[in-house]
């Protein structure tokens, strides 16, 4: 695709070039090493030159260059010089270190802006690994990644090193969404085939990322041009969702549009039958999601404008039915999100490019139960049933408007200045009531619900000497709420010593804030999430984050070992008496604990590696992530709902021949924990009449806060695919399955009673064996 | 070195930055606890104290049986009588009538002790008697629309400057032959200063409570109050009216039992409920009982 762009973009530029004088455009190539590469291909679309001897190169060129540089061994680098005066250009190429075909995700090192801890995952790449709807998608790729949890069955979002999912932001060509996932977790909002490449920064964070305390996930959309007119696309259908998506180009414009609907009702028997695995209660599990992105982009000589649209919706109903007795829990959720951004760039004569973008975005998260429970009247001296109302609704609006400016110096140096104004606006409500007796008057949230962010960020990298590399960032931010200002300043590093040829060692640190706040409750059912904007009693969260990576790169194997500390400050929990029969204004003032911090420890291993046409990818992450409020637990530290210990992932992939292949994902994680905190105790009372009998109290143990873990989250998925290229396209069909051995994995827990009455805890999963048969068709 | 010199310079930054704490330091709760309630009648000679298990509800357990003692103690006295627990639950009596006479102000010590777990301690205060000023009943007087109440004032006089806690119970009588047994029965109130006891459901029947914290002026106040009229029309019956002074832990301890929210599906995650038993859960405390006779005028 980057080929078929270098390709017709140089065709427009070297066109304007022809009638007037060119500049000379001289270089060399180089490993990472400092040697010289010979016979480097330099591949300028009408043109092709060779480095000589000394990995030297020189060509004539006016007005923007697309460059690809390629040589057998090593990774393509590409480039888009704007020659407007002769220009002396370095490059060097990372060693490939894995057969292209393999199950892998690559350490990507581009060594042209300075080495960066990031792991980058090719459409291809993340094709190869299953999926739960049988059509690849990023997410299932994620989760490979150490660091990134697996066990996020019944999470709107990824986690990611110890925080919740509101510290992980995904980009979409600079669009932050949150919660971007299908299906609670299992599925991006983003079709793959609609994605040109991804990037994890779960080390350093680049710093015109700000806005959240964790990693940022960057999901760069297709983007592609032709000489000619042309469009390509692909539909693809499955038990999970039938996706089409569709682009048209030419040599100035793109187009692109993605569409996704579920098909799940299509083995809904087969999800109650799975879902239903105890006699004493019957659940109905009802799913349904569904997407569209759209992108279009426009190239006016030096300048080009891009327009995006994304909209996903997502919706469950989960009712639990108790046989024998009135006892029902209904419950619905829904999450969606909605963004659109403009985006202009201006490549400016001598390098400097201006991007300029403004982009709206909202998020809304519903949880609504009805609950038939047993309740005591008084007046009537004697339990009786009735309906308990909650209803979590809470929504996100953002406007952000950015102004950047970027540049690359010499000696491989690059350079990059922003400006950011984000305005957003938040509304949490919560309600709980009997429904026989309804709210009359659903109190609006007096709190605050604004902020106003105004950033400032600037980034520089370069080299230290031959073997080591740098990058300096600083963003400072000035948050502007109810009658406050805070300024945040957060400086970012990172360096990179290259040991020698195949092991380099990185050191990064950085500060991150965030001004939005998500506070979550892990007590029993599903979690209901709360956003609250920043107050003078709430203010802005805060991390910093370091860690050392030390990597490997050989012919065939990669590996590397990565351990960090977090520290995070100014979080919020939900209190121990949280009465959410009171307004949202209540809850927030009186059930909320403000100013914790968190502590976070973590390793991560990733081994990838292969042999002929079998691949493997191997990870593997400890964590250790707690909280410490003066008012919770008695001052003292407890367990994070995602003090995940251990998280282990395995993808093993075999190339049957150039049309089959297979594939396998297993993943192990230790279970999350719950916020069961209490002891319960029968306590004896005697009455006036002579009479004695005990009553169940519900003792808090003081200490004791998130203390139950649920179960180890074991899963198998497998795919097969057939894939047949024909002269118009290509079509494919995948057979497989997302938790082959359909065990339960558990989600939460709901309180049960054993055979003699006695109460339990009862953990409930989600997700069963989701079975696919996908039809693929793609054209081009 | 170079290396070196270059990291060196980095950790101001790491370190400047740091809000840390050690997250393996984490406080590890007791799996099991024992709970004691025992709320001792100064005027009676005999008292009943309750020890119970926690429960596991993380999972099915058998309870293996263990004695224990319950040790009862003021400055000049001590009584001792001892059980064995056999269910979650036992209850030990315990001839209380052998402690030497207890005066408002008086401090009780309490000691539950077994091999199976540390020892339970606790102590309370001995509560000042009730001060009854004045009573009524007035029969029918309450008419809701439906139903037929009958309503009762009562009139207390605030017996010192300590804090003074008070709890009621009523008991109905048909004072024909061939009756039903008494019964106790619900009260309502309109006053929102008196708290119903609805934790215990049927078996505590609404009894009311309530602190003088509220009472203001000449140091008195008047509840009023109603229960439904069950009797018919001419039949004769009364009430008892038991007005009960109790220490201040219970009244903290019934307390905590109303404010918690048990119902509703968003629970926090429990509540703190107060106790005063030190080494497990529960509420040791005392109460003086009067018995009001209210009859119909």
């Amino acid at each position: 695709m980057r080929l078929v762009l270098l390709i017709l973009l140089f065709s427009i530029t070297s066109s304007i070039g022809l009638s007037q004088n060119t500049f000379s455009v001289s270089g060399k190539v180089m490993t990472t090493n400092n040697e010289s590469i010979q016979n480097a291909i330099i591949n300028t679309t009408t043109q092709v030159h060779f480095t000589n001897e000394k990995g030297e190169f020189k060509l004539d060129h006016k007005g923007l260059l697309l460059l690809k540089i390629s040589h057998l061994g090593y990774e393509d680098v590409f480039d888009t010089l704007y020659v407007s005066e002769n220009i002396v250009v370095n490059f060097i190429m990372t060693e490939i270190s894995h057969d292209l075909h393999q199950v892998v995700i690559e350490e990507e090192s581009q060594i042209h802006e300075n080495v960066k801890t990031i792991n980058t995952i090719e459409p291809q790449e993340i094709k190869l690994i299953p999926s739960a709807s049988g059509v690849s998608d990023i997410f299932s790729a994620l989760k490979t990644q150490p660091g990134v949890q697996s066990n996020t069955e019944g999470q709107k979002g990824l986690i990611v090193r110890g925080g919740n999912y509101d510290q992980i932001t995904t980009y979409v060509d600079g669009i932050p969404v949150v919660g971007s996932s299908h299906l609670f977790g299992l599925l991006s909002m983003f079709q793959t085939d609609c994605i040109e490449s991804v990037k994890l920064y779960n080390g350093y964070k680049p710093v015109k990322y700000g806005s959240a305390l964790g990693p940022a996930i960057e999901i760069n959309l297709m983007e592609a041009y032709s000489s000619s007119k042309k469009n390509t696309g692909s539909l693809k259908s499955s038990f999970i969702s039938t996706q089409f998506q569709f682009q048209l180009k030419d040599e100035n414009f793109y187009f692109q549009l993605g569409m996704r609907k579920s098909n799940l009702f299509l083995i809904q028997d087969l999800i109650n039958q799975a879902a239903n695995n105890n006699r004493s209660r019957e659940i109905t599990p009802i799913y349904d999601f569904s997407d569209v992105s759209f992108k279009a982009t426009y190239l006016l000589e030096k300048q080009k404008v891009q327009f995006v649209y994304l909209n996903s919706i997502d919706g469950l109903d989960y009712n639990i039915d108790f046989v024998g007795e009135e006892r029902k829990y209904l419950n619905t959720m829904s999450w969606g999100n909605e963004a659109a951004s403009v985006k202009w760039n201006y490549y400016a004569n001598g390098g400097p490019i201006v991007n300029a973008e403004v982009i709206t975005n909202s998020y809304n998260a519903l949880l609504y139960s009805n609950n038939r429970i047993t309740f005591f009247d008084t007046d009537l001296n004697d339990q009786i049933w009735r309906n308990s109302i909650s209803e979590f609704n809470n929504s996100i609006r953002n406007i952000k408007t950015t102004i950047s400016l970027e540049k690359d110096l010499k000696n491989s140096s690059h350079f990059e200045v922003g400006l950011e104004y984000k305005h957003s606006k938040v509304n949490p409500n919560s309600f709980e009531y009997w429904e026989d007796s309804p709210l009359l008057d659903e109190e609006e949230f007096n709190g605050n619900t604004i902020v106003n962010t105004y950033s400032f960020y600037n980034e520089f990298s370069g080299s230290l000497g031959v073997n080591i590399n740098y990058i300096l960032g600083l963003r400072t931010s000035m948050f502007q709420y109810e009658e406050e200002n805070e300024i945040h300043f957060n400086p970012r590093i990172l360096v990179t010593s290259i040991l020698n040829e195949k092991i380099k060692f990185d050191f990064y640190s950085g500060m991150s804030s965030q001004e939005i706040h998500l506070v979550t409750l892990n007590s029993f059912g599903f979690i209901p999430e709360l956003w609250i904007a920043p107050s003078e009693s709430n203010p802005v969260e805060k991390s910093w984050s370091t860690g050392c990576k030390l990597n490997y790169t050989g012919e065939s194997t990669s590996f590397f070992i990565d351990t960090y500390v977090r520290g995070m400050s100014n979080l919020l929990e939900f209190s121990n008496n949280v009465d959410f029969n009171q307004s949202t204004s209540e809850i927030i003032e009186n059930g909320i604990t403000s100013n914790g911090q968190g502590a976070v420890v973590g390793l991560e291993i990733s081994l990838k590696s292969g042999y002929n046409k079998f691949n493997y990818n191997v990870s593997y992450a400890y964590g250790r992530s707690s909280r410490l409020f003066d008012d919770l637990n008695q001052g003292q530290a407890f367990p994070f709902t995602f003090d995940i210990r251990n998280d282990v992932s395995m993808v093993l992939g075999y190339e049957i021949n150039d049309r089959l292949s297979i594939s396998s994902l297993y993943t192990h994680s230790s279970g999350r924990m719950l916020n069961v905190s209490n002891l319960v105790v029968p306590v004896g009372f005697t009455t006036p009449l002579g009479g004695a009998y005990s009553q169940w109290v519900t003792f808090n143990q003081p200490v004791n806060r998130n203390s139950y873990r649920l179960g180890n989250f074991n899963r198998l998925d497998l795919s097969i695919s057939w894939t047949k290229k024909v002269k118009y396209g290509e079509y494919s069909f995948q057979l497989g399955a997302y938790n082959v051995t359909n065990r339960l994995n558990p989600y939460t827990a709901i309180i049960g009673n054993d055979e003699e009455g006695n109460q339990t805890i009862e953990e409930v999963g989600m997700i069963p064996i989701l079975p696919n048969l996908t039809i693929s068709f793609e054209w081009n | 070195m170079e290396l070196k010199r270059y990291y060196t310079l980095l950790l101001p930054i790491v370190i400047t930055s740091c809000n840390w704490f050690n997250p393996y330091d984490i406080p590890l709760a007791d799996e099991k606890a024992q709970c004691v309630s025992y709320f001792l009648p100064v005027d009676s000679d005999t008292s009943v104290c309750f020890l119970s298990n926690s429960i596991n509800i993380y999972e099915s357990q058998q309870n293996e049986s263990f004695d224990f003692c319950v040790k009862v103690s003021t400055q000049e006295s001590v009584v001792i009588s001892c059980n064995s627990m056999e269910s979650d639950t036992a209850k030990v009596w315990i001839e209380t009538g052998n402690l030497t006479d207890l005066i408002a102000g008086d401090t009780v010590f309490l000691e539950v002790e077994s091999p199976e777990f540390g020892l339970l301690t606790s102590n309370t205060i001995v509560p000042e008697s009730a001060v009854v000023i004045d009573y009524s009943l007035d029969s029918r007087s309450y008419f809701n629309g439906v139903k037929y109440f009958d309503e009762i004032d009562l009139k207390l006089s605030d017996p010192s400057n300590r804090d003074e806690a008070y709890m009621l119970q009523l008991i109905s009588h048909i004072d024909t032959i061939g009756a039903p047994i008494p019964s106790i029965r619900n009260m309502k109130s309109d006053d929102q200063n008196m708290l119903r006891r609805n934790f215990g459901d049927k078996n505590l029947d609404n009894a009311l409570f309530f602190s003088d914290s509220f009472w203001e002026g000449d140091g008195t106040y008047t509840f009023n109050f109603r229960t439904k009229s069950t009797a018919d029309e001419g039949v004769p019956y009364h009430y008892t009216l038991i007005v009960h002074s109790i220490s201040m832990d219970i009244y903290k301890f019934f307390y905590d039992l109303e404010g918690g929210d048990m119902s509703g599906y968003f629970n926090g995650g429990g509540f703190d409920i107060y106790s005063n038993i030190d080494g497990g859960y529960g509420c040791f405390g005392t109460l003086k009982s009067s018995n009001i006779l209210l009859f119909p005028e």
